[in-house]
């Protein structure tokens, strides 16, 4: 925490100091962007519990210039949650119901043979899978089941190699971890695979449901004719290599041509999970280490789409179901109405559940104004 | 009698020529070559709309596009797509996610899908290849579209190459040479898209086409104009522009 707000520290007076220098010209030339959004979330809890909770969010980014090699982003997200329901009373404020949180504030340089940043940033080594074991951050990358967020504080150096090929070095600074998270990853273009190769080593922490220390990550994306390849390969480990666990994703797309012109998406992936990086024996017992995840979209029309993800853990029989419907509404406002039904007995991973959390189904629909 | 036949035969065989097609002024090959000239650059940098329309709904997508040789770069600036980027180089994308800051590589089969939910494909739009490079060119008849007489060509595709429209019957402008009007067919012959101009305009010693409309032929009430409101030819790239560096 303490070296969260030390980089906080270091950030704002340099944020300030470049505010400072530019000031006229950056005051003139600052625009406003973000989204205003309402959500309607009704949830039914495992004992058959309907409850419905409204959550207000506005995405601020501040569209600031560049300057020669040098940018800058600042961006933050503010939720009202007027029943404070979601966000309880914060102690420091006095405020209930209120909850601010800074997505991006950070200055990139770019340098002749690097780049730098420093500074809040989202961290995400997407390999456009559902989900990916070998992200920089696991939490990251469930699709938001688990409400992580890609942002860290954290200095990055990216290092071009040629057009295709560059090396990220990460020094990360989490939030509840005394200590730094570090990551390395080098990617290159072989063939037309998208290939990379990453390690990253976690900080101690009671905090974190993460049982290994260091990752080591490989991942490839292609295509074989028509049809998309992709997979992950990982090795988690602590102190002793020998005694780590492999983690195993292989995943495909394809596009199907309807007759009336529109295409149907589907993606299809298959995770072992012997690392317990999703599938947490401590959480939900010996649930077995295999889930297949499926994805359908569909396009309806330029404006409209509907989709549907679901993932099934193949030794409890437990099922996430996930439907997806977007419209857009005039020209400009975006409706979107996203489900998900649990279905498994309680203590299986997608099963009911009250202390995990995990309702029997719910409905979030939200309306969106991008600006 | 004698220098009557003469004349006959000498008709016929003009008659002949002209129903042959031997006597239009160019060959197809030559024709596509000068549109060729005109529509392609060593270098090519352009700021323009894209107007998705579905019946009374409409959707407007900025963007600035560069090109050069057989990659481009597209970055959308309008503001529900502010920040996204495409790469195109040799038939591979790559997009930028402005959200999570991070570039990740599109699937092949994603290249014939809409571009940004419009009908005209990535592939279509980051098409950078020569026609006559990519099509077999027949001349078929002479025709007028909005008083300009333009050449029918048509193209099947070269064996070996990769495109998205197997054949396409183009209308040129016989004085312009620019598309005024393109058909562009599947194998299966059924017709995909039909792509008209609206504008033609001479820029920098060339016509080009600044507004044209492509209907998708498949769907209902659809349609995606696009309009160029600048264009320069020929321009200097920075090194590193075409690269997953620059994406980020």
């Amino acid at each position: 925490m303490l070296r969260k707000y030390k980089l906080f520290g270091i950030i704002v007076p340099i944020f300030l100091l470049w505010l400072a220098i530019y000031a006229g010209v950056v005051c003139a030339e600052i625009r406003l962007g973000g989204i205003i959004e309402t959500n309607l979330i009704t949830t039914v809890s495992p004992d058959g519990e309907v409850t419905v909770d409204w959550l207000e969010h506005l995405n601020l980014e501040f569209l600031l210039p560049r300057y020669d090699q040098t940018s800058a982003r600042l961006e933050v997200d503010l939720y009202y949650d007027p029943q404070g329901k979601i966000f309880a009373l914060n102690e420091e404020s006095g405020l209930s119901g209120f909850n601010l949180s800074v997505s991006k504030l950070y200055f990139k340089h770019r340098f002749d043979k690097f780049h730098l940043t420093l500074g809040r940033q989202p961290i995400t080594w997407s390999l456009s899978s559902i989900l990916n074991p070998v992200d920089f951050s696991i939490s990251s990358d469930l699709m938001g089941m688990t409400g992580g967020n890609t942002s860290e504080n954290a200095v990055r150096a990216y290092i071009p190699l040629n057009w295709s090929s560059n090396l990220t070095v990460i020094a990360a600074f989490p939030e509840g971890r005394n200590a730094t998270k570090w990551g390395l990853r080098g990617r290159t273009n072989f063939h037309g695979f998208d290939l990379t190769m990453n390690y990253v080593n976690e900080p101690e922490s009671l905090l974190t449901l993460i049982p290994y220390k260091q990752r080591l990550g490989f991942t490839a994306k292609g295509d074989v004719g028509p049809i998309a390849v992709y997979g992950a390969l990982g090795y988690n480990f602590d102190e002793d290599f020998a005694d780590g666990k492999p983690t195993y994703l292989v995943g495909t797309d394809y596009s199907f041509d309807l007759e009336y012109g529109s295409k149907l998406v589907a993606q299809l992936e298959y995770l072992r999970d012997e690392a317990q990086l999703v599938q947490n024996e401590m959480i939900f017992g010996p649930i077995g280490p295999d889930l297949l995840i499926g994805m359908l979209s569909y396009e309806i029309d330029e404006f409209a789409a509907a989709g549907l993800v679901s993932i099934f853990n193949l030794k409890d029989h437990s099922l996430m179901l996930g439907p997806e419907y977007h419209n857009m509404i005039g020209s400009s406002v975006d409706l979107s109405i996203r489900g998900g039904i649990f279905l498994g007995e309680e203590r299986f991973q997608f099963g009911p559940n009250e202390i995990l959390g995990i309702p029997q189904a719910m409905v979030q629909m939200s309306v969106s104004y991008p600006f | 009698m004698k220098s009557k036949r003469k004349l006959v035969m000498v008709l016929s065989v003009m008659m002949l020529l002209m129903m042959s097609g031997l006597t239009y002024a160019m060959t197809a090959e030559e024709i596509i070559k000068k549109v060729d000239d005109f529509q392609y650059s060593d270098s090519v940098q352009m700021e323009a709309d894209m107007i998705i329309v579905n019946g009374n709904r409409k959707m407007t997508k900025s963007m600035t596009v560069i090109g050069e040789g057989s990659s481009s770069l597209v970055e959308f600036t309008n503001t529900r797509d502010r920040g996204t980027k495409f790469l195109k180089i040799d038939g591979e994308l790559w997009m930028f996610f402005p959200d999570a800051e991070e570039v990740v590589k599109i699937s092949g089969h994603m290249l014939e899908q809409g571009m940004m939910g419009s009908d005209i494909s990535y592939q279509d739009a980051m098409e950078t290849e020569k026609m006559s490079d990519l099509y077999e060119w027949t001349i078929l008849r002479e025709e007028e579209i909005d008083g300009r007489l333009c050449y029918v060509i048509k193209g099947v595709v070269k064996e070996g190459k990769k495109v998205s429209y197997y054949r396409r019957i183009s209308w040129i402008d016989k004085e312009r040479f620019v598309f005024l009007r393109e058909e562009l067919y599947a194998q299966s012959g059924r017709l995909l898209k039909l792509v008209e101009a609206k504008k033609v305009e001479q820029i920098a010693e060339r016509w080009y086409t600044t507004h044209m409309v492509m209907e998708n032929k498949l769907k209902k009430n659809t349609y995606t104009e696009f309009i160029i409101h600048s264009i320069e030819f020929n321009l200097e790239i920075p090194e590193g522009t075409f690269s997953l560096q620059n994406l980020q």
